[in-house]
């Protein structure tokens, strides 16, 4: 497969039939949130498009990020999303090691400067000069500041990456920062979650391939598209909060019948992810429908916001006793969360500004 | 342990009292659509993948949108399954991957849903294909 050949023509000598291309387009525009017409419009885009490069670089992390986007769709149609860009460095997956594969990585940032997709996941740790995690003699706050100067834009894969996540919880003994913290002047991406929802990153990952930008972005740079709707929103579980109907422990009968799971410590109310719709494991459960309350891990800080079995109404999530005031009926619970998330987004927006 | 169905799980089934305005919301929307697409031949697409569903909603649709005369198979990257459904106009389309699990699942009101039309390039490569046969026939 030659590096100039468009997508449309690698896919083809690969034996790879329109139509499969057209099934991938459909799955991958559903991901999207597109209205269904717009695959046929993918197709026709992504299959004249050259194959663009993906630099991806891991730092503070447990791979689950890595785990999370080989495990998206099925085999083959990940293989297909593989095919589609040209993933020049990745440690995880690649067969080179040492100097070859950081030779692999500057020959790619040389070749492909100011057009390739920069994916980080895991915190950037910046405490004694950044002496915490280094890659062959380089401290992994001057390879991401480097690699992002030729970049196009940013993905930031994961809470780590996206807000710290846990290296950056307290104590944070090695200075733990959000990439967005190191690179300032390009578009940067955050595809939160521990891990974020497989399809989700590769959703992200086909929106630029499709339409050579990034999707538009919460204001915690998040992509709305997946991002855009709390977990309790989008919830099934949500008529029984509005009935009042919860589960007080996880094998009482509340839990049996499936009722709602606030009182055990759900964070759906104030968290915002994809996960009530694209699910995991291939679209079969996510945690709520999986009897477990949300942790909130899609959200900045969430591992040092207490215990995920405390009620938000009484936890330290913001706006706790705003939820306190309203726990005792589910409809006004619904209206307290709504007004916290109100809030805290006007507060996040106020930040930025200032 | 080797599979899911090994594991010793309790099935309970769904109440029937239970809350169907999810269901409902969809059904009205495929009555919408189909009514467009008689008068004016306008298609529709509902992506299910989209609408938050409680374990028993699609089991539900299933049974409203049952198989109708027409089914076919796709096999490209896993199997599709399409069937028109005792509704006619409406589709049931199915992307599986290739251990079998859904990837995408969209019902359509459409005449004929589009990935059961045989696409322009698919059609030069099978030319392409005819003539390599005719040649090795020497024809």
């Amino acid at each position: 497969m030659s590096k100039d050949d468009s997508i449309g023509e690698s896919l083809r000598k690969q034996g790879i039939s329109r139509r499969a291309f057209m099934k991938f387009c459909a799955a991958t525009a559903s991901l999207l949130a597109l209205p269904p017409g717009m695959a046929a419009v993918m197709a026709e885009t992504l299959s004249r498009a050259r194959r663009p490069s993906v630099i991806y670089l891991s730092y503070q992390e447990c791979t689950g990020c890595g785990e999370s986007l080989t495990r998206s769709f099925s085999p083959t149609l990940e293989n297909l999303m593989f095919n589609v860009m040209s993933l020049d460095y990745y440690e995880t997956l690649q067969a080179a090691a040492g100097t070859a594969a950081e030779a692999a990585r500057k020959t790619a940032m040389k070749e492909n400067w100011g057009k390739y997709l920069l994916v980080v996941d895991g915190a950037v740790p910046v405490g004694h000069d950044g002496a915490y995690c280094t890659i062959a003699g380089e401290s992994a706050v001057d390879i991401l500041t480097e690699a992002a100067k030729g970049a196009a834009a940013v993905v930031s894969v994961g809470t780590c990456a996206a807000f710290g996540g846990i290296p950056h919880a307290n104590p944070d003994p090695t200075g733990a920062v959000a990439v967005s913290r190191i690179v300032k002047d390009k578009p940067v991406v955050n595809v939160s979650g521990c891990p974020p929802v497989p399809e989700v990153i590769t959703g992200v990952l086909a929106h630029y391939l499709t339409f050579g930008s990034i999707p538009e972005l919460d204001h915690l740079g998040r992509p709305k598209v997946f991002f855009g709707e709390t977990i309790h929103d989008r919830c099934y579980r949500r008529p029984f909060y509005d009935e009042g109907k919860f589960a007080k422990t996880f094998d009482d009968e509340g839990a049996r019948n499936g009722w709602c799971l606030f009182e055990l410590g759900c964070k759906g109310p104030v968290t915002y992810n994809a996960c009530p719709t694209v699910k995991w494991n291939q679209g079969t459960s996510y945690p709520i429908q999986s009897g477990h309350g949300c942790l909130g891990c899609s959200e900045p800080d969430f591992w040092d916001k207490g215990s995920f079995y405390q009620a938000l109404s009484t936890g330290t999530w913001s706006g706790g006793a705003v939820l306190g005031a309203a726990a005792v009926a589910g409809a006004a619970i619904g209206v307290g969360a709504a007004i916290v998330s109100r809030r805290r987004h006007a507060h996040s927006e106020k930040e930025k500004q200032s | 342990m080797s599979a899911l169905g090994d594991f010793p799980i309790k099935v309970v089934s769904a109440d029937p009292a239970r809350n169907f305005s999810r269901v409902l919301a969809i059904v009205n929307e495929v009555e919408s659509m189909l009514a467009r697409l008689a008068d004016a031949g306008i298609c529709g697409s509902i992506d299910l993948r989209s609408l938050p569903m409680a374990p028993g909603d699609r089991d539900v649709l299933r049974r409203i949108f049952a198989e109708g005369e027409v089914s076919a198979v796709v096999r490209a990257l896993g199997q599709t399954q399409v069937y028109e459904s005792v509704v006619r106009g409406v589709w049931w389309v199915a992307h599986q991957n290739e251990d079998g699990k859904v990837a995408a699942e969209f019902i359509e009101i459409t005449h004929m849903p589009d990935i059961l039309r045989t696409p322009p390039d698919d059609v030069a490569d099978g030319l392409e294909m005819l003539h390599a046969q005719l040649e090795a026939l020497g024809g």
